[in-house]
């Protein structure tokens, strides 16, 4: 279970990392890693102001 | 760089540098890191901010002022303007920077007042030792290394982490976050007034923000309330709205963020841990502006580092001043911002239009918000009823 990011599309604002309810999210200067405590909950995609994450089940 | 410091500041926004300034200032050896290679940028923020309240912190200095505004003008969905907060003598009230050189300029003023300052370096995690936070693992420029200290201040922002690491939750649920994007856009008139235009039609939840930058510029933007977001993205709206109000506007610049609307959180201090700013979501619940109030709490909490090193306590018994403080003026401030957002996202657009007409004839070109929403409260007390607790509550 993780989320795809599309880096070609993120902006790296980090608005996704402060909504991780698990802190599975990290913005390491221009881009986005997720390490294996994500629970697919999906949230980060629902922020995400350019649409650039996709949650895989 | 040594391996010990009485303070270390994780992040170089204004909250961080102010905090670092403060510190430092007062005799303590600080350490002041940004994980970025450069300090401002990229720019997450729409950059507009008051000049009483910045002026408290720093001289103002054209090299980051992009341009000011006489006021702001609040534009209700049927197109109605209510110009507000003008200042009587003409003079301009409120600056829109540029954060990229005012992000720099206040990490410089920690510089100048003895921190030292390292950017590409990552906080990774906390030392600890018995409970209470010890430090940090930092990474720098590939290199991972532990450095020491007293006081550890969280000011990582909106993707704050210091503070889950240090055990306090303050992961944002959706309702706690507006989700932002912007263009700094060119061949437009921007006027010399920042706009708020207010509605569903625009944006669910939020509103679209145009603040004049000079020379035909703008940043014009727009946030989404995370709950009411759906499927709707922050830069698809943007872009509608661009395509439908200022189709000739070249976009020169993309900026996109969150900004915390949680209003105060439950907790901001642990044994030698404080957070400011962002990460402790200070930004105000209903303007979306957290520089000024990232400032304030800098300051105040490295008031209380200095204080701390004096009594040789780094505990949160020595800690809980930073916290009484903050809450007693921003938190305040925060839950009567909250108490309006929270109303202001029920109301439908015909309710805002009535809002709007009820200004009728009324002149509140001088008045800021508080005032003007008491005079929206005695027009329309049914539709107001839950602000009742803002005012006196004979009226
Ligand atoms: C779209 C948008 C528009 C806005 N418009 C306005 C406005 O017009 N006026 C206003 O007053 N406010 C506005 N805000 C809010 C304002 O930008 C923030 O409140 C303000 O920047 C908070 O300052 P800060 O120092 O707390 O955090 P930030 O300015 O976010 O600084 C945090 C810093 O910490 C660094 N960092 C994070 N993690 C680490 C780590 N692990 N190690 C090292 N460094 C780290 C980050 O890289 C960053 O530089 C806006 C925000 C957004 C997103
Ligand atoms: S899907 Fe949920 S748990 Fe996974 S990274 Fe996104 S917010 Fe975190
Ligand atoms: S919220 Fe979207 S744009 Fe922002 S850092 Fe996360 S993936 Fe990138």
């Amino acid at each position: 279970m993780s989320v795809d990011v599309n880096r070609y599309k993120c902006g790296y604002c980090g608005a996704c990392v402060g909504v991780c309810p698990v802190g599975a999210l990290e913005l390491v200067e221009t881009w986005i890693e997720v390490d294996n405590t994500c629970t697919s909950c999906g949230v980060c995609a629902k922020i995400c102001p350019v649409g650039a994450l996709v949650v895989v089940k | 760089m040594k391996n010990r410091y009485d303070v270390i500041v994780v992040g170089a926004g204004p909250a961080g540098s102010i905090t670092a300034k403060t510190a430092a200032s007062g005799g303590l050896s600080v350490l002041l890191i940004e994980k970025r290679q450069e300090i401002g940028d990229p720019v997450r923020c729409a950059e507009g901010v008051g000049k009483d309240a910045l002026i408290k912190h720093i001289e103002p200095d054209k090299k980051w002022i992009a341009a000011e505004v006489k006021g702001s003008m609040i534009l209700a969905p049927d197109g109605t303007e209510i110009k507000m907060s003008e200042d009587a003598s003409s003079k301009k009230i409120g600056y829109v920077l540029e954060r990229k050189v005012f992000d720099r300029a206040l990490a410089q003023k920690a510089a100048m007042a003895g921190a030292e300052v390292m950017v590409k370096t990552r906080a990774t995690g906390l030392l600890r030792n018995n409970g209470k936070v010890t430090g940090i693992n930092a990474m720098y420029m590939g290199e991972t290394q532990e450095i020491k200290a007293d006081i550890v201040i969280g000011a990582d922002g909106v993707e704050s982490k210091v503070g889950r690491w240090g055990g306090i939750d303050t992961s944002l649920k959706p309702g706690d976050i507006e989700t932002c994007a912007q263009f700094l856009v060119s061949n437009i008139d921007a006027g010399e007034y920042s706009k708020f235009f207010l509605g569903e039609k625009y944006t669910p939840g939020g509103y679209v923000w145009i603040f004049p930058k000079g020379e035909n510029t703008a940043n014009v933007g727009l946030g989404i309330l995370g709950s009411k977001s759906g499927n709707v993205r922050a830069i698809s709206l943007l872009q509608r709205f661009i395509d439908n109000y200022m189709p000739h506007a070249k976009i020169l610049e993309i900026v996109v963020g969150g900004v915390p609307v949680s209003g105060p959180i439950k907790q901001t201090i642990t044994d030698g841990l404080m957070l400011v700013g962002d990460a402790a979501r200070q930004s105000d619940p209903l303007t979306g502006g957290g520089i000024t109030n990232a400032m304030d709490a800098g300051k105040m909490a490295g008031e209380v580092c200095i204080r701390a090193k004096e009594n040789g306590d780094y505990s949160v018994r020595t800690l809980k001043e930073y916290e009484d403080k903050w809450r007693a003026s921003i938190g305040r401030e925060l839950s009567k911002s909250l108490l309006v957002k929270n109303l202001l996202i029920k109301l439908t657009d015909e309710q805002l239009n009535q809002l709007a007409h009820s200004l009728n004839g009324i002149d509140v070109s001088g008045m800021e918000l508080s005032s003007l929403l008491l005079v929206l409260f005695k027009k329309n007390p049914k539709l107001l009823w839950e602000l009742r607790t803002l005012f006196n509550p004979r009226i």
